[in-house]
């Protein structure tokens, strides 16, 4: 028993350094890098929209009422919701920051695969939501 | 051919043990880079480096009793036969992984890096990587910050956009799985 618990945690510190690594950089990120401009980078096309807000919500993470806060302010600022859609959905679903320690954990080819993947899924749960959202 | 076997044995062991050793320094180095960083940065505004240290304070502290309850879930899952686990996994139907690592995704609290372990363990034990895709793609869905977005959208939104993100998390590990299916010739 005692074997296994100091096994588990020695399994858990042996990623702290990674871990730690990242909550880091996500504190640069959320200092230094401003939301203000964000509305900014939208058009008005539906479609180049949504993957705007699916790859700014792949680049910044953290808190999701974070999100939830931006994009009501995306959303005050006139920006569709399809892109705002996919922007909450990619900031939770995708980690460009975690990437790092995803890809030590399972592998580079996971972590870009499930990266890639989720910035796209995004995109598409993003267009049936807010379809249905409009047809129901 | 039995010293044969334990010399190739001896042989994988070894270059395992320096993969780990090189990933363990690879980690040191990108948090060193990462601290230097802040260093500069410390000289170039104080003011947002102050900040961004408070801010990560805040998020370590916030992680200490995730961690804690992820180490209990590991201790228990450790001391559960690994061969009995594997097997149970092994032949549980692909469809229940994904809807268990979906709705486990769904409960589970806190930032995602803290769960990292947690589902390394799994994949050792058996467990391919497509539920633990479904794993962390379910964690768009925030229980407990549902009331909050129901007050900026509304609720018809948030039911549809829940149960898209539930479907599709299923569908983004099965889609993994299948990446990682040997080609056919």
């Amino acid at each position: 028993m005692k074997t296994k618990l100091f096994k588990t945690a020695k399994a858990l510190v042996k990623n702290m350094p990674i871990m730690f690594s990242v909550i880091l950089l996500l504190g640069i990120v959320k200092e230094f890098i401003t939301f203000d401009k964000v509305a900014t980078l939208f058009t008005s096309n539906t479609l180049i929209d949504t993957g705007i807000g699916s790859l700014v919500g792949s680049i910044f993470a953290g808190n999701s009422m974070n999100s939830y806060i931006i994009a009501r302010e995306l959303q005050v600022a006139g920006i569709s919701l399809y892109a705002i859609t996919a922007f909450l959905i990619s900031w939770v679903t995708v980690g460009l920051l975690q990437a790092p320690i995803e890809a030590k954990m399972f592998g580079t080819s996971f972590a870009v695969k499930r990266n890639i993947l989720s910035a796209i899924l995004a995109m598409v749960v993003s267009l049936i939501t807010v379809t249905l959202w409009g047809l129901i | 051919m039995e010293n044969k076997n334990n010399q190739k044995q001896n042989n994988q062991n070894h270059q395992k043990g320096q993969q780990k050793k090189k990933s363990s320094n690879t980690s040191l180095i990108f948090l060193g880079v990462v601290v230097l960083s802040y260093i500069v940065l410390y000289f170039i505004d104080s003011v947002k480096t102050i900040a961004a240290i408070n801010y990560v304070i805040a998020i370590i502290l916030e992680i200490i009793p995730i961690l804690l309850i992820v180490y209990v879930i590991m201790v228990i899952f450790s001391l559960l036969d690994e061969k009995k686990l594997k097997k149970a996994i092994d032949k549980a139907p692909k469809l229940l992984k994904y809807v268990l690592m979906s709705i486990l995704g769904t409960i589970s609290h806190g930032p995602i890096y803290a769960w990292y372990p947690f589902l390394k363990d799994l994949n050792e034990k058996g467990l391919s990587r497509g539920p633990i895709g479904t794993f962390l793609y379910s964690r768009g869905i925030k229980l407990t910050l549902i009331p909050m977005l129901v007050s900026f959208f509304d609720l018809k939104f948030v039911i549809i956009l829940t149960i898209t993100t539930l479907v599709f998390s299923v569908f983004e590990g099965f889609l993994i799985d299948v990446s990682y299916l040997p080609k056919r010739n």
